[in-house]
């Protein structure tokens, strides 16, 4: 170890090998290991500070975020520019397809419609709180959650649903002010109830940090096919049913099958808070 | 000669920079880029401007600044909190041990300490998600991101040598 005079101009071999150095050293160590240990009960308190940094970060990141987003827009112009051909024609298909679902849905809906009024059934709706930008990722490799610009003061609640134009994307984790965390589909500890259809199956939809999450807790003897929908079921109060969450993707036999999220991860850019309150006479031992 | 309240503001401000660079760095890391796939290698902006002000100014750098980035970082990012203070302070003790090489070479010599950083850092960050998860994860996305955070590290010191030039010497 070296050993130096102690001098005054702030030179830095003392300062730092110094005793106080090494003991301020030995102190930050121990504080950063008990914040990992600490970090791991999740208290309130932490995720109160989460929630006020996030509300500080806020309007920074939605200022970044606008040139940001103009260059997005950009390249998405140019993408589409060159394949407009392409992409015109497989539309054009795709259109002459959808028609003939459009009056088979149509149909349906009223025929659902008439049973539904028939049985007396209430209708369980989520209400929309509001509607947001993300404005920030998580950052991280192990974890997977974005930041959006609405907040307590716009009627988020901690648990609210959160889905992009096509499906569910996540659940509010923490409200800040004017800003809150969605813990995303496929982060490692989202679990799920879903419903797969048409099998009408329960299973458990868990995210292991991979673009594609698991199903789990799938019953015995269940085989699925590629492109059954996934949809959430609404047990346990946290999503409101009947929501889109993906399609199944081909499984081996061997490995759960995964699903393909149909809301578009890739590219998250507004989102839609719902609320959901589950009907009274549901609310059994479920949290 | 005293210096004037004014000199002792504008002191003071010079002397927050490098504080102040690595919180916007910090900050800069959590925009969505809408990249496919860019959030999971996403490079550690903290860690490199971190690393500069430390083997350049570590007197504007001490442990506490260190400490207190760490701490915001992990609580804005959502990641396990004490990860990146434990880190951060860990490769103070490292650059300070080693500032009389890192400092006064090549600018080669200093990049290849942050080479041993940057990878002790991902091999960590791997190890504790893993730990705390209770399964391996995969390593590729951590693989990526400590070679992307190197690769990108002589553009960003280029970009804070110049405002160390003209701000603080």
């Amino acid at each position: 170890m070296l050993r130096k005079p102690r001098s005054r101009d702030g030179r830095l071999a003392d300062t730092l090998l110094g005793f106080g150095a090494r003991f301020s050293l030995f102190l930050f160590i121990t504080l950063a290991v008990a914040m990992l240990v600490v970090g791991r009960l999740e208290p309130r308190f932490l995720e109160d500070s989460r929630a006020v940094l996030a509300d500080l970060a806020a309007p920074f990141l939605d200022l970044v975020n606008r040139p940001v987003e103009a260059m997005d827009k950009v390249m998405t112009w140019g993408e589409n520019l060159v394949f407009v051909y392409r992409e015109n024609d497989r539309l054009r298909k795709e259109n002459a397809r959808l028609r003939s679902w459009q009056v088979a849905a149509e149909t349906l809906a009223v025929e659902n419609q008439q049973l539904r009024a028939l049985l007396g059934l209430k209708d369980i709706k989520a209400t929309p709180v509001t509607a947001a930008r993300v404005i920030g990722q998580s950052g991280g490799r192990f974890f997977q959650s974005v930041l959006i610009n609405a907040g307590r003061r716009d009627g988020v609640a901690k648990g609210n649903t959160v889905a992009d134009r096509n499906g569910v994307v996540g659940r509010v984790i923490t409200v800040g002010r004017h800003s809150a965390r969605v813990l995303l589909l496929n982060d490692l500890n989202s679990r799920i109830p879903v419903k797969i259809l048409p099998a009408g199956v329960n299973a458990i939809l868990a995210g292991d940090n991979r673009p594609h999450p698991v199903i789990t807790f799938l019953p015995e003897g269940v085989t699925l096919n590629a492109g059954d929908w996934v949809v959430t079921t609404g047990h346990g109060g946290t999503f409101p049913p009947d929501m889109a969450v993906g399609r199944v993707l081909a499984g081996d036999g061997r490995t759960p099958y995964r699903v393909r999220l149909v809301a578009d991860f890739d590219r998250l850019d507004f989102v839609r808070i719902l609320a959901y309150e589950q009907p009274a006479e549901d609310q059994g031992g479920a949290p | 000669m005293t210096p004037t309240t004014f000199e002792q503001i504008d002191q003071t401000l010079r002397s927050a920079t490098p504080f102040s660079w690595c919180l916007v760095w910090s900050l800069l890391e959590l925009v969505p880029y809408e990249l496919s796939g860019l959030a999971q290698v996403m490079p550690n902006l903290l860690l490199m401007s971190a690393f500069f002000w430390t083997v350049n100014r570590p007197d504007l750098m001490p442990s506490l600044a260190l400490f207190a980035l760490g701490t915001v970082h992990d609580l804005w990012t959502g990641g396990p909190l004490g990860l990146m203070p434990l880190t951060l302070i860990l490769m103070r003790a490292f650059v300070i041990s080693q500032r009389r090489i890192l400092a006064r070479r090549m600018f080669v010599i200093s990049w290849w300490g942050f080479v041993i950083v940057a990878t002790v850092f991902g091999l960590m960050s791997w190890a504790l998600a893993s730990f705390q998860a209770d399964r391996l994860f995969d390593p590729t996305p951590v693989a990526f991101q400590a070679l992307l955070t190197i690769a990108l590290y002589p553009l960003l010191a280029r970009l804070m040598a110049k405002f160390q030039r003209r701000i603080l010497d």
